[in-house]
């Protein structure tokens, strides 16, 4: 039971965020009690309040591409990937950056609705974050 | 812009701030000959050259802007550099804020001046980095991205400001071909800069069929991997005359932040603390948009030198494609900007950057630029900026 202290909460961490995704294959954020702003991924207080009265906030299914880029050129830890398409995409509010993967970039536009993929939803076995797989959350363009 | 009444200094007279009464910059480039101290030392002894009866026991302080010490595997450039350039005992700092470290550190020297602390303060700025591949320099420019989501997500430099080209391309009409105004503008300026890392001119179809780094930006779109430094010598106003004849003084400045990642911005193509940052300079010293005789702005890649017109206050939110478009930023054009060549062609030794703009600001409002001299300089204006326009600063100087 979380109740208003005035010491950071916890059950709102980074940490909390890769918990879910990992074992539940969602994507949590943090939504305000008292003043009903979003974060995700979620804070341990609120950044305009600074209430610790949080409840947890679930990504909408699909959300709308605010922009993208195919990347070319990239660090030693994503150059096995490259060409590969990058974006913020906008859920209901709540903004977020990720890869957009099995997709032509010729059908990606600003606008074009994506949904948010998991590696606990696909299925894919051996996760071991970036370094194996790249990450473990993704979007892909919906209806694909 | 605010009224007057608002004006919390200035008060219908220019105040100074700090005097710069000496500047000095590396040649920018590949040097694989110097280490970054001894950039910071070219430099220093350029800087020591405009001056008169400056002893180096004067300088109260050391700032330092480096941006990674992945580079060179160096920390304390504070003391590395205090040391190297023979100034020991006198307090150092080395200052960090990615990209705009270099203005940063100017920044905190003008703070010292004004508090009264110390009469003589030394800004420096310096990057060696061409020790790295490019995919090493990725990784360490990635690092002033958010980690948790941005750099975990694959999103490089290159592709974050691509993120702000492809958001203002879809609203506002701007196209790859008036980026590559951008480029071809600050290379044709660096060509009169003997110290710019790149000298040759280029084509509109060169820079369009550069390969391309993340789309819709092109190698061409992209400053260069650079090595170099610059520093700064600030006074006290009141006794800058004892050390040259010909001072420059720092009249208004500012400094704000945004979010840390792109992603919670409400308009990706809106530098909003570079807009702060140019608005408490402009207050403070009391100048409107259109009083600056030139700038120097940060286009570590072309978008962001579009992003900065309309962040400076040059053209309206949405326009500055069309400032490009009319080639009105060229030197001799209604306000010229970057005509050192910019961190396109000038260089980008990340850290040294912001002192490299303070003294481009120095050198052309002393009318000693050269082939590149813009005529009647008044007020011009550097804006450096850290992270993806995370961390922005102005600083308006005038004779
Ligand atoms: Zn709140």
């Amino acid at each position: 039971m979380q109740r208003h202290t005035s010491s950071p909460n916890e059950n709102f961490t980074i940490q909390s965020f890769f918990d879910a995704l990992r074992n539940q294959g969602i994507l949590i954020g943090a939504l305000c009690n008292r003043c009903g702003w979003k974060m995700l991924p979620p804070r341990p207080a609120c950044t305009k309040c600074f209430s610790t009265e949080l409840q947890r906030l679930q990504l909408p299914k699909s959300g709308k591409v605010i922009s993208f880029s195919e990347v070319h050129v990239s660090s030693d830890a994503f150059s096995r990937y490259v060409p590969y398409i990058v974006a913020i995409a906008d859920f209901d509010g709540i903004r977020i950056p990720g890869m957009i993967k099995n997709a032509n970039v010729k059908k990606v536009r600003v606008g074009a609705l994506v949904e948010v993929r998991t590696k606990a939803l696909s299925k894919i076995s051996g996760a071991d974050g970036l370094s194996q797989d790249g990450p473990e959350y993704w979007f892909e363009l919906a209806g694909e | 812009m605010e009224k007057k009444k608002d004006r919390k200094f200035g008060l219908g007279k220019l105040r100074k701030l700090a005097a710069v009464v000496a500047s000095g910059m590396s040649k920018i480039g590949r040097r694989p000959e110097l280490t970054g101290r001894e950039l910071v030392l070219e430099a220093f002894m350029e800087a020591l050259d405009f001056t008169r009866n400056l002893e180096r026991k004067d300088i109260g302080a050391i700032y330092v802007g480096s941006q990674s010490e992945t580079y060179e595997h160096q920390i304390m450039y504070g003391s590395l550099v205090a040391d190297w350039l023979g100034l020991l005992p006198s307090g150092s700092l080395r200052v960090e804020g990615c990209a705009a470290a270099g203005a940063l550190a100017f920044r905190q020297a003008v703070i010292d001046i004004m508090s009264g602390l110390h009469d003589v303060v030394l800004a420096c700025g310096v990057e060696k980095m061409s020790l790295r591949t490019t995919a090493e320099v990725t990784d360490a420019l990635m690092s002033a991205s958010e980690s948790t989501l941005e750099q975990y997500s694959g999103l490089t430099f290159p592709a974050i400001y691509a993120l702000m080209a492809t958001s203002h391309m879809a609203r506002y009409g701007s196209t790859e071909q008036d980026m590559a105004q951008i480029a071809i503008k600050n290379h044709e300026n660096a060509l009169m800069n003997p110290k710019a890392h790149i000298k040759k001119p280029i084509s509109e179809s060169e820079v369009l069929s550069s390969r391309v780094v993340a789309t819709p930006l092109k190698l061409y779109d992209c400053s260069p991997i650079s090595d170099g430094a610059a520093v700064a010598i600030l006074a006290n106003p009141e006794i800058a005359k004892h050390f040259t004849d010909s001072p420059t003084f720092v009249v208004g400045m500012g400094h704000e932040t945004d979010t840390i990642g792109l992603y919670e911005r409400e308009d990706v193509a809106w530098p909003a603390a570079v807009f702060g940052a140019c608005n408490e300079a402009y207050k403070m010293a009391g100048v409107e948009p259109t009083e600056i005789s030139f700038a120097e702005v940060h286009d570590c890649f072309t978008i962001n030198e579009i992003l900065a017109y309309e962040a400076c206050g040059f053209v309206e939110r949405g326009r500055g494609h069309l400032l490009a478009r009319q080639g009105e930023t060229k030197i001799g054009g209604k306000i010229p900007v970057n005509p050192s060549g910019g961190l396109k062609a000038r260089g980008h030794p990340v850290g040294a950057t912001g002192l490299c703009q303070i003294y481009e600001l120095h050198l052309q409002l002393l009318g000693e630029a050269g082939g590149r001299q813009v005529e009647n300089t008044k007020f011009a204006l550097a804006v450096n900026e850290g992270g993806s326009n995370a961390v922005a600063t102005a600083h308006i100087l005038s004779k």
